[in-house]
C-alpha cells in the first residue's frame, strides 16, 4: 500500500472525548491535534486529570464506551485511517502496529494467566506462529527486559512491581509496533526502579527505531527521553514544541508554573512555588481559557474565549491570548 | 498440592466422625424407642427386651455409637427395621439415580446460568440484562413442584416427549434435572453476572484489548476466568444440595433417588437407614467440598499458592 503520510506516524485532528455520565457530561479531551515522525518521542504532559491517559485510549480506539464518545476528524496511524477500521482490523493493529503500557503495573497483568502466557499471546495474534514457539520467543522478550526466562512460568503476584512493569513492558513490544504509548510508565515504581525501566525503554526504542508518546507528569523524564513535548491542560494542549523550545522558551504560564513547582537542588532553602488552585471539574470547565483562574497573568480577556495554538515560531506553539500583545512575557528565568 | 490433598482428606476422618455422632444423637432422642412399633402392642416386657438385645440398642449412646462406627468402618450400616433389607445395600441401588440426575441438573444450572449471567454483565442495565435478570427471579420465586408439574403437562402429557415419572432410561431424567437445574441457575446466574461486573472493569481486560485480543476472547478467556470463583463456590453448594435428593423433583417424578430413601424412612421411623443415608451423604459431600477447593487452585494460582504453603 502506498502511504500518504507525510512521514508521520501518528497524525490527529481534533480528537474529542468526553464521558456522558449520569451526574454530567465530563468533558476529558477538547480537541487536541497531534503529530508525530517516524522514531520520535513525544512528551505528553500535565497533572493528574488533564486528559492524557484518555487521549492515548483514544488513539487506541479503546475508550469505553459507553460512556466515553469520542470525536475525531482525522486519526491516521502510519497513513491509514483507522476511524474506518472495524473491530477486527482494530485487534490487528493493537499490539502490533500500535501498543501501550499501562501506568499501574499491580493491575495491569491478568492474575490467572503466567507472564510467558501473556506476552505470548500477542505474539501468537499477530505472527501467526504456534503456541511453544510464541512461548519462546515470550522466553526472548524476558530476557530483553532483563529478567531470567525461566520466569515464564510465574504468575504476575510472583513478581514484585518494578518486575511487573518490565513484564507489561514486554508484552507492549513482543511484537515491534511502530508506535509505542507509554502511559505514565514509571509512576508506580520506586525511583530506584524508575531510572532503570527508563534507561530500559530508551534502549529498547533505540533498538527497534519505535517512535513514542510519553504520557508523564513528570518534567525529569520528558528532559531525559523526549524529541518535542505537548503540555496537556484540562484536555487542551497548552504549548507544544521541541523539547529545547519548550523548556527553554518557556511561553505559556502553566507550563511555568509546572517548572517552578520542581524542586531547586542549587537553592534548597527556597520554597516550593506550586500552582495555586485546583485543575476544573473536567464537568465544569470555566470559560474562556481553563487556566485563567489559576493564572497570575490572566485578564478579563482570558475568560472570554478559547485561546487558539498560535506558531511563536516554526518548532513552537502557545495557547495563549496574551501574546497578543507584543511586549508581553512571563516570569520565568532561564535555568541554564 | 498433593500433601494439601492427602491432608485434607485426613481432615475427613474427624469431620465423618462428628457428623456421624451428631445425626445418631438427633435420631435417638427423636425417634423414641422403636421397639415398641415392631414387636406389636402384645409384647411383653422380656420379648421387647429380647428384642432391643437383637437390634444392638442395648447400651448407653456412646457405646452404641462405637459400635455403629466400629460397623461402619467395615461398611456395615445394619439392617432397616420396615424392610429388613441391608441400608448400605438399599442406598448403592438409589445412589446411582440421584448421581445421575444430580450431574445432569447441574449441566442444565451451569449451562443456563454461565451464559444468561455473562450476557447480563456485559450488557450491562441493556434489556439483555433484565431480561437475564427476570429470568433469575422467575428461577428463584418460581416452586420446584409447580414448575416440574407445569413441565409433565406440557412436555409429557401435550406433546409426549418425555414420561411422566419413574426410571425408563434417560428421558426419564430430562424434565426433572430441567426442573430443579432451572432453580439452581438462578442463583448462579445472579452469581455470575455480578463476579463478572466486578471482573469486567479491571484493567487487566483493558491490556488484553489492547494487545489485540478479540472482545469474545477478551471475555471469555480473560475476564471469565477471573470470575470463576464465586461461580464455583455456589456450584459446589449446589452440587452437595443436590447429592442429598431432591425430595420435591423426586416425588414429583417419581424419581427413586436418595431423597425420597430418606424421607420415607424417617416418614417409617427406619432409623438404621435414616442414619445410614445421612451418613453416606455426608461423606459426598465432603468429598464434593475437597474437589471444588482442588478446582479453585487450578483456577486461580494465588490460591494454588496459599495451599502450598
Amino acid at each position: 500500500m502506498t502511504k500518504n503520510n507525510n512521514g508521520l506516524i501518528l497524525e490527529v485532528n481534533n480528537l474529542v472525548v468526553r464521558y456522558e455520565t449520569m451526574d454530567g457530561i465530563v468533558r476529558a479531551v477538547n480537541g487536541i491535534d497531534l503529530k508525530l515522525g517516524y522514531k520520535r518521542t513525544l512528551g505528553l504532559v500535565g497533572e493528574t486529570g488533564a486528559g492524557k491517559t484518555t487521549t492515548a485510549l483514544a488513539l487506541l480506539r479503546l475508550v469505553p464506551d459507553p460512556p466515553g464518545i469520542v470525536e475525531c476528524e482525522k486519526l491516521e496511524i502510519d497513513g491509514e485511517n483507522i476511524l474506518t477500521f472495524d473491530s477486527d482490523k482494530l485487534d490487528q493493529i493493537r499490539g502490533k502496529d500500535i501498543s501501550m503500557i499501562f501506568q499501574d503495573p499491580m493491575t495491569a497483568l491478568n492474575p490467572v494467566y503466567t507472564v510467558g502466557e501473556q506476552i505470548a499471546e500477542s505474539i501468537e495474534l499477530h505472527e501467526h506462529v504456534s503456541k511453544t514457539e510464541a512461548l519462546k520467543r515470550a522466553g526472548d522478550m524476558l530476557e530483553l527486559v532483563g529478567i531470567p526466562r525461566s520466569r515464564a512460568n510465574d504468575y504476575p503476584h510472583q513478581f514484585s512491581g518494578g518486575m511487573k512493569q518490565r513484564v507489561v513492558i514486554a508484552i507492549a513490544l513482543a511484537c515491534n509496533p511502530q508506535l509505542l504509548l507509554a502511559d505514565e510508565p514509571t509512576t508506580a515504581l520506586d525511583v530506584t526502579i524508575q531510572a532503570q525501566v527508563l534507561e530500559l525503554m530508551h534502549e529498547l526504542k533505540e533498538k527497534y527505531n519505535t517512535s513514542m508518546i510519553m504520557i508523564t507528569h513528570d518534567l525529569g523524564i520528558v528532559a531525559e527521553i523526549c524529541d518535542e513535548v505537548a503540555v496537556m491542560y484540562a484536555g487542551r494542549i497548552v504549548e507544544e514544541g521541541t523539547l529545547e523550545k519548550v523548556f527553554n522558551h518557556t511561553k505559556h504560564p502553566y507550563t511555568e508554573g509546572l517548572f517552578n513547582s520542581l524542586p531547586n537542588v542549587k537553592d534548597r532553602k527556597a520554597k516550593l512555588k506550586p500552582i495555586k488552585g485546583l485543575m476544573p471539574d473536567p464537568m465544569d470547565l470555566p470559560p474562556g481559557c481553563a487556566f485563567a483562574p489559576r493564572c497570575d497573568y490572566a485578564t478579563e480577556a482570558c475568560t472570554q474565549k478559547v485561546p487558539t495554538l498560535t506558531s511563536i515560531d516554526e518548532a513552537h506553539r502557545v495557547a495563549c491570548i496574551r501574546y497578543d500583545e507584543p511586549d508581553f512575557h512571563i516570569e520565568r528565568r532561564i535555568l541554564s | 498440592m498433593y500433601r494439601y490433598i492427602l491432608k485434607r482428606l485426613l481432615m475427613l476422618i474427624p469431620v465423618l466422625l462428628g457428623v456421624a455422632f451428631l445425626i445418631f444423637a438427633i435420631m435417638d432422642v427423636a425417634a423414641g424407642d422403636p421397639v415398641y412399633s415392631i414387636a406389636g402392642p402384645d409384647a411383653t416386657e422380656e420379648q421387647l427386651d429380647a428384642l432391643r438385645e437383637e437390634m444392638g440398642l442395648k447400651g448407653t449412646l456412646l457405646e452404641r455409637y462405637v459400635r455403629y462406627i466400629g460397623n461402619l468402618v467395615r461398611g456395615d450400616l445394619g439392617t432397616s427395621y420396615v424392610t429388613k433389607l441391608d441400608v448400605m445395600d438399599v442406598y448403592m441401588q438409589r445412589l446411582p439415580n440421584t448421581l445421575k440426575l444430580a450431574i445432569l441438573t447441574m449441566v442444565v444450572a451451569v449451562g443456563m446460568a454461565i451464559p444468561l449471567g455473562v450476557t447480563a454483565a456485559v450488557h450491562q442495565n441493556s434489556i439483555r440484562d433484565t431480561v437475564s435478570m427476570v429470568l433469575a427471579l422467575l428461577g428463584l420465586s418460581m416452586p420446584n413442584f409447580w414448575l416440574g408439574l407445569l413441565l409433565i403437562m406440557f412436555f409429557s402429557l401435550k406433546l409426549g416427549w418425555f414420561p411422566t415419572g419413574g426410571n425408563q432410561g434417560f428421558r426419564s431424567i430430562v424434565l426433572p434435572a430441567i426442573t430443579v437445574g432451572a432453580g439452581l441457575a438462578a442463583l448462579m446466574t445472579r452469581t455470575t453476572r455480578s463476579s463478572m461486573l466486578d471482573v469486567i472493569r479491571q484493567d487487566y481486560l483493558r491490556t488484553a484489548r489492547a494487545k489485540g485480543v478479540s472482545e469474545k476472547n477478551v471475555i471469555q478467556k480473560h475476564a471469565l476466568k477471573n470470575a470463576l470463583i464465586p461461580i464455583i463456590t455456589v456450584f459446589g453448594v449446589q452440587f452437595s444440595n443436590v447429592l442429598g435428593g431432591s425430595v420435591l423433583a423426586e416425588t414429583v417424578f417419581a424419581w427413586p433417588g436418595v431423597g425420597r430413601l430418606v424421607v420415607d424412612a424417617i416418614d417409617q421411623r427406619d432409623i438404621p437407614t435414616v442414619t445410614g443415608a445421612l451418613v453416606l451423604t455426608t461423606m459426598l459431600v465432603t468429598l464434593v467440598n475437597l474437589l471444588v477447593d482442588i478446582i479453585y487452585a487450578y483456577v486461580d494460582p494465588r490460591i494454588k499458592a496459599q495451599y502450598t504453603k
